[in-house]
């Protein structure tokens, strides 16, 4: 029987059908590379390519943005429908911006699902590199980048350790068994290890 | 009809993430259970905050209740 994804230019393909998770995702997603890159971490990886769990939040790295920038990107979410729980105007919220604390997202007189909006810089090391090094996946018309799975199976199963996480890395393992390569497990071990 | 395949009896809960993971490499049937389970928890979460109101009161009750359950400082 043919696989439900496959490999297309570097990008996986996933053959289903959207659901609310990922149409609340593009929409944040759409809004956000109009003002910066950004890289999909943690459970909605796994959710994405199937693991059939609930979740409430999406997380996603973002790099530090000036103060400018970020005002330009927090004015078009709440233009385009979306709130922040930290406050309602920039200045307020660019302050756990500033201090590499995480903020969120959600729809307008919504609570969940929510995104986890989390800076990072250079001092990060392990979050850094899997930014530098992403993995492009495409359901349908929504295509987005996630860390390179390897990255993300270890990083589950060293860093977060969560029962939920290890359950996660496991459908990962599983579910691209054929795709995994074992040289990148062990490269990106060191760099996880390392942090 | 797609039926489960089973290799080996699952006893713990990881066994059944890993059986689930497997059938669901080939089995377009799981992706659409998978689907109503996803749907199904956002349907749930908007009903159970509907009575926030709306706009800057929804926000209001919104973050009284995050700093109740300490998601909000």
């Amino acid at each position: 029987m043919k696989k439900l994804y496959k490999i297309e230019k570097e990008t996986i393909i996933i053959k289903r059908n959207l659901d609310e998770l990922d149409k609340f995702v593009k929409d944040f997603l759409e809004i956000l590379k109009k003002h910066s890159d950004y890289l999909i971490v943690s459970g909605f990886v796994s959710i994405s390519t199937g693991r059939t769990r609930a979740t409430e939040d999406v997380d996603i790295l973002v790099p530090v943005l000036t103060k400018e920038k970020f005002e330009e990107l927090f004015n078009d979410l709440i233009e385009n429908n979306f709130w922040c729980y930290q406050g309602n105007n920039s200045k307020e919220v660019y302050s756990y911006i500033k201090n590499m604390d995480n903020i969120r997202f959600a729809r307008k007189d919504e609570m969940f699902p929510n995104i986890e909006f989390i800076p990072i810089d250079k001092s990060r090391k392990a979050k850094y590199y899997e930014f530098s090094h992403p993995q492009k996946i495409k359901i349908k018309d929504f295509e987005f980048k996630i860390p390179p799975l390897e990255f993300e199976i270890l990083y589950k199963e060293i860093i977060l350790t969560g029962k939920k996480d290890i359950a996660d890395a496991k459908h990962l393992r599983t579910f691209f068994s054929e795709i995994l390569d074992e040289n990148k497990f062990k490269e990106y071990e060191k760099i996880i290890k390392d942090e | 009809m797609n039926k489960i395949k089973i290799k080996k009896i699952p006893k713990t809960d990881l066994d059944y993430v890993e059986l689930y993971a497997e059938n669901l490499k080939e089995n377009p049937k799981l992706f659409e259970q998978h689907k109503m389970l996803i749907d199904s928890q956002i349907r749930a979460s908007k009903s159970l905050f509907s009575n926030f109101g709306k706009g800057q009161e929804f926000k209001l009750n919104a973050r009284k209740y995050l700093r109740g359950v300490g998601l909000l400082e």
